[in-house]
């Protein structure tokens, strides 16, 4: 499918925007579809140059906002231990031959899904996929390695209270999902993490690892027949039914709160902000990523950037970015700096700014110039190949997507930009947090 | 290339085999800068960069950080690019630029498609020779290098500790100082100091430039003579080597933090590769994947399965990103409940046990796979390649050494040597505590 819009893609008359972007030297527009006899499918992108394979597995419905509240740090837990131990490997053996054979693998939740991500070289692929096996199908939560995982979970949480980036955070997160599965924490704290046993994690096993919830990218140095064979050979254990999930209902982040406070003595304050953002199904989303990225998407390019260090040298940095979640969407920004009220004026004077007189047309002609040749700058890896396959999959992108990036990009006007901006960005609304003094 | 080529060659590509790996190249130009050219035509990008053989080794006394500064103003504009064209005219062409400053080089880079190289040349090799250094500028930006180091430095306390650390195990040697500078020396950098150091540093002999990407040997060779090759070398830089310190006996430093996180880091002083040998570097890189990589390692085992004294244990060791010698450091982050001082005695034995006893075939066998995996990894995108060939060309390794230093070292090396290697740096150690705050 992929393939085929590519040939087309190549025939789009070409402005010099589209020239950087029509260039497949990174090889993504030949991505394919694939399915196996068992029904498995994945995105590939198969690429001989080097010896790497990489892989990305994410099963839906299984982060942290799923855990129980009174277990908070569940799922987390859960994906730190299917690597102690599995099958007939205990947590030393397990690693051993990980190890012996320079495998990558990790294991991790965000705050919707459980995310394995695989590199390893092409000749010990099957070792490989035979871990990822044992460890969803067989860990073994043995008492000793749960009890190694807790402690360090407990040190997490101290270190994470030491951070100002960490706190501001955490708390952000509970203020824009006040009361919602959302607010919840991905590590717990000292009390949900003790009421997690080893029955907790069989049981959130049993519910989160099947056929059904199951998405697949692979990028490198594997064939689409050896890919179909590993799957349907090592995967076939994952049963094929899902348990329903705890029902997390669409949430939109609260508006118009703080600046909230998270006292410390920090040498320097983080600034968290930011408010509901947009849907990447959404009609106004390529418009959104430009907007996004002239205010503070760009790291040295954008409006927060000159405003804030090129202008008056408050920050060293700042970004904001897009959070596209399961059942909300969220635009935020952070930043950190001594000067903590002067900056958080000057980020809502930026956007009334921004809101009132819109981008210039030169603004925007490098905005897209350089959010097209940076997606395909950016693909030099097979990781990061594999990782966009996977954005793609979960966030149910459309299938034209990659192919079709530069010219919906392309598309956007200054006057959609400004009323997208009008309609989207509210300062009034932010949130505001502050880690500090 | 002309567009139509990129388009053809893109096509060809999507139904061809493996792309054949070209050999890096390299040239002098006559003012004696250095040119690298390593050709990956899986991308349609280049990566350009120049790489100044000075870092915050070379800051005076008293104005650390003043290479790390210098690398901030290097933004700021030029008689020709004024303040913003520089970013104006890389991004307008669809590319991106950062820099680095590091204890020996400094390194400015910038990604773009390959028919912008020429563009993105002429702007290097303008402000190699015209930086305008303007004082407002220059108070603008100490705030923001002041931010960077609160950030950086200050809001973390296992990096305050090991700034004290490092400022302790080296003395008066310039490694001791940080790279971002103190901040007492920061708020004390003048402009001429500034000036001073770009007019000496800044120098095309003084200068690597190194490309990767999609890109032909001999147009990036013409490209850099019509601008790099027209600058005059005005002085040449030879800096002294400083006396090696030595550590004798045992030392540690406690500091509380305010917080109630915990860290305990253990020093041993090393040889770096370009100051001693490869095949001095290459035994101990090895002894630091057994004793320290992945949760199969020596320490690991000991101290976080069997002891559970600790949650977490790395190893750094980076023989080649030090022109000078460097350290063999341990890093323990120790379980709620763990004294730190047992964790000294245990890592002890744990390198004692090493020094005694010789290695198993299979340790070894699992040490150099995952060595030789790292480097297939790290060797992936035409980015990472061109730093690491920075990296290992301004601290004085010769190009043909590069693709084969591991490799080569690593068939040969014995376990003797191995063992032998850890001997003769443990003798001595320098041990940090961060306590808590209760």
């Amino acid at each position: 499918m992929l393939a085929r819009l590519l040939l087309i893609f190549l025939l789009v008359i070409l402005s010099k925007t589209n020239c950087l972007a029509a260039d497949n030297k990174a090889g993504i527009y030949n991505a394919q579809e694939i399915s196996s006899s068992y029904g498995f499918r994945a995105l590939l992108l198969e690429d001989h140059s080097s010896s790497i394979v990489s892989m990305a597995i994410t099963f839906k419905n299984a982060g942290y906002a799923y855990d129980p509240a009174e277990k908070q740090g569940l799922a987390a837990m859960a994906a730190a231990l299917m690597k102690e131990g599995a099958g007939e490997r205990n947590a030393s053996e397990f690693a051993e031959i990980m190890e012996s054979n320079g495998i990558e693998l990790d294991f991790d939740v965000n705050i919707d899904n459980l995310n394995i991500t695989l590199k390893t070289l092409t000749k010990n692929i099957d070792i490989a996929i035979e871990l990822i096996r044992d460890a969803l199908t067989k860990p073994l939560f043995e008492p000793s390695c749960i009890e190694r995982v807790k402690n360090r979970f407990v040190v997490a949480h101290s270190y994470q209270d030491s951070d100002p980036a960490s706190l501001g955070a955490r708390k952000f997160m509970e203020t824009a999902f006040s009361g919602h599965a959302y607010s919840q924490s991905r590590l717990g704290n000292a009390t949900t993490i003790k009421n997690i046993n080893a029955s907790d994690l069989s049981q959130y096993i049993k519910k989160v690892i099947n056929r059904v919830n199951i998405v697949i990218s692979v990028a490198g140095d594997i064939s689409k027949s050896k890919l179909v064979n590993l799957l349907d050979e090592y995967l076939i254990d994952l049963p094929l039914v899902s348990e329903n999930p705890k029902f997390i209902i669409n949430i939109d982040p609260l508006e118009q709160i703080g600046p909230i406070y998270v006292e410390r003595d920090f040498a320097q304050s983080v600034v968290f902000f930011g408010q509901k953002g947009v849907s990447p199904t959404s009609a106004k989303y390529y418009a959104a990523l430009i907007i996004n990225y002239i205010i503070g998407g760009s790291g040295f390019q954008s409006i927060l950037f000159d405003e804030l260090r090129e202008k008056r040298g408050l920050v060293y940095s700042i970004r904001t970015e897009f959070q596209f979640y399961a059942h909300t969407n969220l635009w935020y920004g952070h930043t950190s700096t001594i000067n903590p009220n002067s900056v958080i004026e000057l980020i809502r004077e930026s956007i009334a700014t921004l809101r009132r007189d819109g981008v210039s047309e030169t603004r925007l002609e490098n905005a897209k110039l350089n959010i097209i040749s940076g997606f395909m700058l950016n693909l030099d890896t097979n990781s990061k190949i594999a990782a966009l396959l996977q954005r793609v999959q979960i966030l149910n992108l459309s299938k034209d997507h990659i192919a079709k990036l530069a010219e919906r990009i392309n598309a956007v006007s200054t006057s959609e930009i400004l009323s997208i901006i009008q309609e989207t960005l509210e300062p009034a609304k932010f949130i505001f947090v502050l880690a500090g003094k | 290339m002309s567009m139509k080529n990129i388009l053809i060659f893109s096509i060809l590509l999507l139904f061809s085999g493996p792309v054949l790996a070209e050999e890096a190249q390299q040239f002098t130009l006559e003012n004696g800068m250095s040119v690298v050219v390593i050709p990956e035509h899986k991308t349609f990008g280049v990566m350009h960069s120049v790489w100044y053989k000075v870092g915050s080794a070379d800051d005076e006394p008293g104005k650390s950080g003043t290479a790390h500064f210098l690398e901030h103003l290097m933004f700021k504009g030029t008689k020709k690019f004024k303040t913003g064209m520089f970013h104006y005219i890389v991004s307008s062409n669809g590319g991106f630029y950062n820099a680095f400053t590091y204890l020996d080089f400094t390194a400015y880079h910038e990604q773009i498609a390959s028919e912008y190289l020429e563009k993105v040349m002429e702007l290097e090799a303008d402000r190699m020779l015209n930086l305008r250094l303007d004082a407002q500028e220059i108070e603008l930006e100490r705030k923001v290098v002041l931010e960077e180091r609160r950030m950086g430095v200050e809001n973390k306390p296992e990096k305050q500790l090991e700034e004290r650390m490092r400022s302790i195990i080296y003395q008066y040697h310039p490694y001791g100082r940080p790279v971002i500078g103190w901040e007492k020396d920061i708020l004390n950098i003048k402009k001429e100091d500034l000036k001073e150091f770009y007019n000496k540093y800044y120098q095309p002999s003084n200068a690597i430039l190194v490309v990767s990407g999609s890109i032909d040997p001999e147009e990036v060779l013409a490209l850099a003579q019509k601008y790099y090759g027209s600058i005059e070398n005005t002085r040449e830089i030879k800096r002294d080597k400083v006396e090696q310190i030595e550590i004798v006996g045992k030392l540690n430093l406690k500091m509380k933090s305010n917080f109630d996180s915990r860290r305990w880091v253990r020093y041993y002083k090393a040889s770096s590769v370009a100051y001693r040998s490869l095949s001095e570097s290459i035994p101990l890189l090895v002894a630091a994947y057994i004793l320290g990589e992945g949760k199969s390692s020596r320490l690991y085992q000991s101290l976080v399965i069997e002891k559970k004294l600790a949650t977490d244990i790395a190893i750094e060791y980076e023989p080649f990103a030090h022109k000078e010698n460097t350290i063999f450091s341990i890093h323990i982050t120790p379980t709620a409940e763990a004294e730190l001082e047992r964790i000294s005695q245990e890592c002890d034995l744990v390198i004692k046990e090493f020094t005694n006893r010789d290695i198993s075939d299979k340790e070894l066998e699992k040490a150099k796979n995952m060595i030789l995996a790292d480097i297939v990894y790290s060797q992936e995108s035409f980015y990472q390649k061109a730093v690491q060939y920075g990296i290992a060309l301004t601290n004085g390794i010769p190009l043909e050494n590069i693709e084969s230093w591991y490799k080569q070292e690593l068939q040969v090396v014995t376990r003797q040597e191995i063992v032998d290697s850890v001997a003769n740096i443990t003798e001595s150690s320098f041990d940090g505590y961060l306590l808590s705050k209760k």
